[in-house]
């Protein structure tokens, strides 16, 4: 067997599982939105365009998504001019904890926040102690989008953030010390001149943000938000074989999606070009702050933070208090509930469910991340390229298209069958799960390949190892803290990925963590604190797995976020 | 010297394409077993392209390459037992030395006790003996290249390909590798090629070289001739510094060919094909060819541009009638003429050649 | 700090699962199972773990097998209908599940139109303690496709110290919670996705007639603060103080009192129209394992079954008391048997199930698209209309039913039509927010009109 029939083995084997798990429930999708018994139609669109009520969700969802975006730049933004141009004492931690928010997952901290802006919350109650208000103020019922968007902002700045940092930190600060020393002021260099050249980092982040919050279906459900358009798709999920209606809202959302990465993608193909002439030098040089800038930093990042972790502090007060209601605080403090989290068959069940998915979607990524990157940038067969792309796909794909289209797709044509979500879904949660991920880690294998030069292989090849050996010894141990950082970020939020565990985990059996905790919810006696002892759990492996995978990349952790 | 009919590798008729570009075209050369050859010639001229064939890490779009008259298309680079000294080293950092001279062996199922016998000699070959725990990275660029070529020799290879193994260190490393490499050749019974850009190198060191140039082969000889007979203008300027004469063939004499030149009819020699008469041609005379006393073949009245002292020699540039010769002449103190004095520059027939192209 | 972070992250992921580990040891996690049933529900997990439970010891006993239920859980009632129309659609011969359990009686009219059910003949001695009607209303199928389990009533809750606070008055009946006052202070979920929130409404339409009670659910929906999903929503929001009162089923209500202390949350049957309806089981049509799907309907009514309803938990192995009602008479004379006497209620009003059942999903789409879509608009028109000091006219046309009687009941016919459906609800879409829009407009203009009124009134007593 050759190296190149082997290549082309593991190409057939990694293109197959894409068609099926990717490209073709995708396709059902379209098929199922755009024919019916009658053949071809656009009825169904027709009638997404035309419900004043559809519409008003497809707009109340592209404005939630709007303006959770201009939040994450104008709450990102300064912090991460800061960090990349100034130095100030104890910058690296303010930079770390700048991750914090990414790992609570908006819908958990949700049922935090929900309960410290409940009308008879915490919030409500300390304005009527202070005697500012005279009775209960109902923030989340009379301002529901406010919520969440705030939610939404809070959970995913820090992604902008990065994107910034390492935009502005690959500019030459040589280019904007020429532009001050013609004359123009720092306000104008940022603007003329910083601004433009991260552009692309910029825009990167601005559509991951964007299609994130314009998708996102927890943190709605959550607070109860029905109209808007991943709600109104769950909702169609048990009309899956009956009613299009449901395909043709999935459409929409893809095709949004898409375009949005489309245009990234063209606007950044387009300025890249001035960024890199600008990488005149790879030094970067930081000013010191002065003491008032100094002072007026530190607030400002007190500030961010402060309200970025409200919604940690809130799901901690929730997991350990009792009876929070015309109280600024819980009446009592008490850990049962992380007790009932641990033994209520629920909850364990889930556990182990979400371990086991997740060991297996991260294992299943490292071997296609891997297989992938390594056909791309050693093997250079052709198709390697496809490969790449169709590895991205999933940042325009979000994780509700997926699940609703594995649905639709796989519990029509293999009912009863492993492949069936209703028979059982764990199959296709793997699936899911690593598809989802795919794009990070091929993109840590890919930057870790690069950054290693082929001619360790070539030197092993030259000195007698077969293909299989120079992988085991030479490649893998040279990548292998990329690949572990990106198997361990790959298990982390596997663990804690909910559009798709929600949609296709149908029986107790077979919930993962998320669907637990949003079948907690429903529990009438303190779910939701249980919930929330969960949530915290799920906060504590989130932040651990960040730090681990951030010491093993170190400053490359920004590369993983990145959307283009 | 080694003999032509025991030929260790034959490349024969090479081609290869990347893209729209040609990277080889046809090249042709055999190389016997023992000997030091070099590939020399300018960055991108294929030199390196022609090295990793060799090894199996490029494929060839056309063209065979026999080992011991065995046709290696077939063999992927594992089983080719050509190992290659790499321009950048690339030792794997992650291994000891120790673990990256033994990585060959191991990989070729050698018995554990011979293994360590073995590295521990490749080690003490090229002066690294007791080093072998240390990282890659723990050590200095000479010593880098010492264990890049342990790692190669420890295979008890039929040949070593080595890739500008001298290009990433100092002035002075540099020829201290050399007299290694030398020493090493003369030890050992292994067929060395030997890719460059350093003409240097390959003077001091080849058996014989193949000049190449843009994807071809354009001379293929030993050092002295090769330097003293160029068969072209571009071997002739690329290998050392050499005056080029553009002149047109008045008359053959023998072996002689008289020329009218810028600066007057010169007498030369040629070698090959005799040059036809009317033809244009380059005459080539080496700059220590040129001197500005006593009489040769070939004279011309010159004033002295510039005189510039570079240690051991200086270099003269002298204007005949508006065509400038370089002249290079030993030091002797107190005895460098001056710019702007009148001089006769003198050459000797024997050391002008004649180059159709 | 690589080490540091590994060593972390590890003793993090590991620690529920150790912390598991000593509990599942000494836990009976039910060992194994030989066979399968699979039953859909709405019910609430902890009613679920009970019947895994009890059921697994009685066939255990009983007849030494092992059995394990797989519950599906897809939602709501409403959703479960969808949801076997869709596995119906997909294999007209076998669903893959054998009951349907819960979520009232109603759809089992609406399962039986589909020839959904299939008959169950059970020996006499398992139904005769079951009285065939309860409160006018049937508790079993006299056809045998469908057994009343529990029985429950529909009534409203309210926070105490939330409405002692504000100073409102305890809503009594449905009518009260159709009052101005409570505006954005009432609770719901959605009756397309829950069940026992259809119910609610469904009483409601025939408590007071078709077009009455159309009038009366507009203005309680317009009452409503933000419609939730499921059912579960209106006492978790009547019990964190984010409402102050809503209809829910008993069981519901008594679940959150208990943990929340009846200090805090009450509970009313309304005295004019109190429904007690039954909570079914029926062995669907195509069901994998109809023996085993039989023999645990005779289990959920003997009396072993019968008292996982009520008894309290630690008793007889229950972990959660599930306050429901059971249909077998004699165990209202047990003396742990639960306070309501439901065989002794004896009101005018009768629940009609059969027609509940065919207008079930047109019911649903009608609140659904015109009250809940809507919501917003019919809010701010509600709002506005209040606010002219509930002005009779614009109070008749906001809460106008969108047709008589008769026209409904025919809609209800034709309800299956997937293109019609999705015409008719746009049409309403687009009709109810015009509607509200415009009533919003009128009862601005009425008030503005009003305030420059009695401000030309004042003038002239000024100057007078």
């Amino acid at each position: 067997m050759s190296a190149r029939f082997r290549s082309w083995m593991l190409f057939s084997v990694i293109a197959l599982f894409l068609g099926a798990f990717l490209l073709w429930p995708l396709a059902h999708v379209f098929r199922k939105a755009l024919f019916d018994s009658n053949g071809f139609t656009v009825f169904y669109f027709k009638a997404l365009v035309t419900d004043p009520l559809q519409i008003r969700a497809i707009g109340t969802s592209l404005f939630i998504a709007v303006m959770v975006t201009i939040g994450c730049v104008i709450v990102a933004l300064p912090p991460a001019w800061l960090v990349a141009r100034r130095t100030f004492p104890g910058k690296n931690m303010i930079s770390a904890l700048m991750l914090v928010p990414l790992i609570l997952p908006p819908f958990v901290g949700a049922v935090g926040m929900k309960i410290l802006f409940a009308r008879s919350g915490s919030l409500s109650t300390l304005l009527m102690h202070m005697g500012i208000v005279s009775g209960p103020i109902d923030w989340l019922g009379q301002f529901p989008l406010v919520g969440i968007v705030v939610m939404e902002v809070m959970h995913l700045f820090p992604i902008l953030y990065l994107n910034l940092v390492a935009a502005l930190a690959n500019i030459d600060p040589s280019l904007e010390e020429a532009a001050g020393n013609l004359g123009a002021s720092p306000w104008r260099v940022f603007k003329r001149i910083s601004l433009p050249l991260a552009g692309p980092g910029l825009f990167g982040g601005i559509v991951l943000v964007f299609i994130w919050s314009f998708t996102e279906l927890g943190t709605p459900l959550v607070f109860g938000y029905r109209r808007v358009l991943p709600v109104m798709i769950y909702d169609s999920v048990s009309e899956v074989g009956t009613n299009p209606m449901g395909y043709a809202q999935v459409t929409l959302v893809l095709i949004i999606s898409a375009l949005g990465f489309w245009v990234s993608k063209y606007i950044s193909g387009n300025r890249g070009n001035v960024a890199t002439l600008g990488r005149l030098s790879v030094s970067t040089k930081e000013k010191a702050l002065s003491l008032p800038g100094m002072l007026a930093t530190y607030t400002l990042f007190g500030i961010v933070l402060f309200v970025a972790t409200l919604p940690h502090i809130s799901v901690i007060l929730v997991s350990c208090g009792k009876r929070w209601f015309l109280t600024v605080l819980p009446e009592e403090f008490t850990l049962a509930f992380f007790g009932r989290a641990l033994s209520m068959e629920l909850t364990q069940t889930a556990l182990f469910n979400s371990l086991f998915l997740s060991i297996c979607a991260a294992t299943l990524d490292v071997f296609m991340g891997f297989s992938i990157a390594w056909l791309c940038v050693r093997s250079r067969i052709r198709g390697g390229d496809l490969l790449d792309t169709l590895a991205m796909l999933p940042l325009a794909v979000p994780g509700i298209v997926i699940a609703f289209g594995y649905l639709g797709c796989f519990s029509g044509h293999f009912p009863n069958t492993y492949l069936d979500p209703r028979f059982n879904p764990m199959l296709l949660l793997i699936a899911s799960y690593s598809i989802r991920r795919l794009p990070y880690i091929v993109r840590a294998i890919h930057a870790g390949l690069q950054q290693v030069s082929s001619a360790y292989e070539d030197a092993a090849a030259n000195l007698g190892a077969t293909p299989l050996r120079i992988i085991r010894r030479i490649t893998l141990p040279l990548v292998a803290a990329n690949l572990l950082a990106g198997a361990i970020l790959c298990f982390a939020f596997s663990m804690l990925e909910v559009a798709d565990s929600i949609i296709l985990a149908q029986t107790e059996r077979f919930y993962p963590i998320t669907k637990a905790i949003y079948a907690l919810m429903d529990i009438l006696e303190n779910g939701v604190n249980v919930a929330a002892a969960l949530g915290v759990w799920a906060m504590a492996l989130l932040g651990a797995a960040m730090l681990w995978a951030s010491c093993l990349l170190g400053k490359k952790m920004g590369q993983m976020f990145h959307a283009s | 010297m080694h003999s032509n009919n025991s030929s260790m590798i034959e490349v024969r008729n090479i081609a290869k394409r990347f893209g729209s570009v040609t990277a080889l075209d046809n090249i042709r050369f055999s190389v016997s077993r023992g000997e030091l050859f070099f590939l020399l010639g300018p960055s991108g001229c294929g030199k390196t392209t022609m090295l990793r064939i060799l090894a199996g890490l490029e494929t060839q779009d056309k063209g065979s390459i026999l080992y011991n008259g065995k046709d290696v298309a077939e063999l992927p680079p594992h089983k080719r037992g050509a190992p290659m000294v790499f321009q950048n080293y690339a030792l794997w950092p992650h291994m000891s030395v120790y673990e990256n001279v033994a990585f060959g062996l191991v990989e070729s199922k050698t018995p554990k006790k011979e293994i360590v016998a073995r590295v521990n000699q490749a080690l003490e070959q090229v002066n690294l003996f007791g080093m072998g725990n240390r990282m890659p990275n723990q050590l200095s660029g000479g010593q880098q290249q010492r264990v890049v070529l342990a790692r190669a020799l420890v295979m008890n290879p039929h040949t070593v390909l080595l890739d500008e193994p001298l290009s990433n260190l100092d002035a002075k490393l540099r020829s201290e590798m050399r007299e290694e490499i030398e020493a090493l050749h003369k030890n050992t019974d292994i067929t060395f090629i030997y890719v460059t850009h350093d003409q240097i190198e390959a003077l001091s060191l080849a058996d014989r070289m193949a000049m190449m140039d843009n994807g071809k082969i354009c001379a293929i000889g030993t050092p002295s001739a090769l330097y003293h007979r160029p068969p072209s203008l571009f071997c002739a300027t690329f290998l050392g510094e050499a005056n080029a004469l553009q002149g047109t063939v008045l008359n053959v004499v023998g072996n002689m060919v008289i020329t009218d030149t810028a600066i007057g009819k010169i007498k030369a020699v040629y070698q090959g094909n005799t040059p036809t008469i009317g033809t244009s041609v380059n005459c080539i005379i080496r700059p220590e060819n040129i001197r500005i006393d006593g009489a040769g073949d070939n004279s011309a009245q010159a004033i002295i541009l510039s005189s510039r002292m570079t240690g051991a020699t200086t270099t003269l540039l002298l204007d005949v009638n508006g065509t400038i010769l370089r002249a290079v002449m030993l030091n002797e103190y107190g005895s460098n003429p001056a710019a702007g004095t009148m001089v006769t520059a003198v050459f000797k027939a024997t050391d002008t050649i004649v180059v159709t192209s | 700090m690589r080490y540091l972070s590994s060593i972390l992250f590890l003793v993090v992921a590991a620690l529920p699962y150790i912390s598991m580990l000593p509990r599942n040891i000494g836990n009976t996690r039910q060992p194994q199972a030989d066979e399968k049933l699979i039953i859909i529900s709405p019910h609430r997990r902890e009613v679920e773990q009970e019947y895994s439970r009890g059921f697994y010891e009685w066939m255990l006993t009983r007849y030494n097998r092992r059995v394990q239920i797989e519950w599906l859980d897809v939602g709501g009632t409403s959703k479960i209908m969808k949801d076997l129309e869709s596995r119906y659609a997909s294999n007209p011969h076998s669903p893959g599940v054998d009951l349907l359990f819960g979520g009232g009686i109603t759809p089992y009219y609406q399962a039986l139109e589909h020839d959904w059910l299939r008959k169950t003949d059970l020996p006499n001695d398992v139904l005769s303690p079951v009285p065939a009607i309860c409160a006018g209303a049937p508790v079993y199928d006299p056809d045998m496709r469908w057994f009343g389990v529990a029985l429950s009533g529909f009534g409203i809750i309210y926070n105490r110290i939330l409405i002692n606070r504000l100073g409102m008055s305890v809503p009594e009946t449905w009518e009260a919670l159709g009052r101005p006052e409570y505006l954005s202070w009432i609770a719901s979920g959605d009756p397309r996705s829950s069940g026992s929130v259809h119910m609610c409404y469904e009483i409601i339409l025939q408590v007071y007639g078709f077009e009455d009670g159309w009038r009366l659910i507009t203005r309680i929906c317009a009452n409503v603060r933000r419609f939730g999903e499921s059912g579960g929503v209106v006492p978790r929001e009547v019990a964190s103080g984010d409402v102050v009162a809503g209809m829910v089923i008993d069981q519901y209500a008594q679940t959150v009192i208990d943990s929340i202390g009846s200090d805090a949350l009450g509970f009313i049957l309304p005295r004019d129209a109190t429904v007690i309806g039954a909570d079914a089981v029926a062995v669907l049509q195509g069901a994998p394992s109809p023996e085993l799907a039989e023999l645990f309907i005779r289990y959920i009514l003997s009396e072993e079954g019968q008292r996982i309803l009520f008894q309290n938990k630690g008793v007889n192995g229950q972990r959660n008391s599930l306050h429901r009602l059971p249909v077998i008479k004699s165990l209202y004379n047990q003396p742990d048997a639960p306070q309501s006497r439901p065989y002794d209620y004896t009101g005018d009003f009768v629940y009609d199930n059969a027609k509940g059942g065919r207008r079930w999903n047109l019911i649903n789409d009608m609140i659904g698209v015109r009250l809940i879509d809507a919501h917003s608009d019919l809010v701010q028109a509600w709002k506005a209309v209040v606010e002219t000091g509930m002005h009779p006219e614009l109070v008749s046309a906001l809460c106008a039913p969108p047709m008589p009687e008769s026209q409904f009941d025919e809609l209800a016919k034709r309800w299956n039509d997937p293109r019609e459906r999705v015409t008719i609800t746009l049409a309403w879409a687009n009709e109810a927010t015009r509607l509200y829009n415009n009533i919003t407009m009128r009862a601005k203009q009425y008030s503005q009109a009003k305030v420059s009124n009695s401000d030309e009134r004042k003038k002239k007593y000024a100057l007078q």
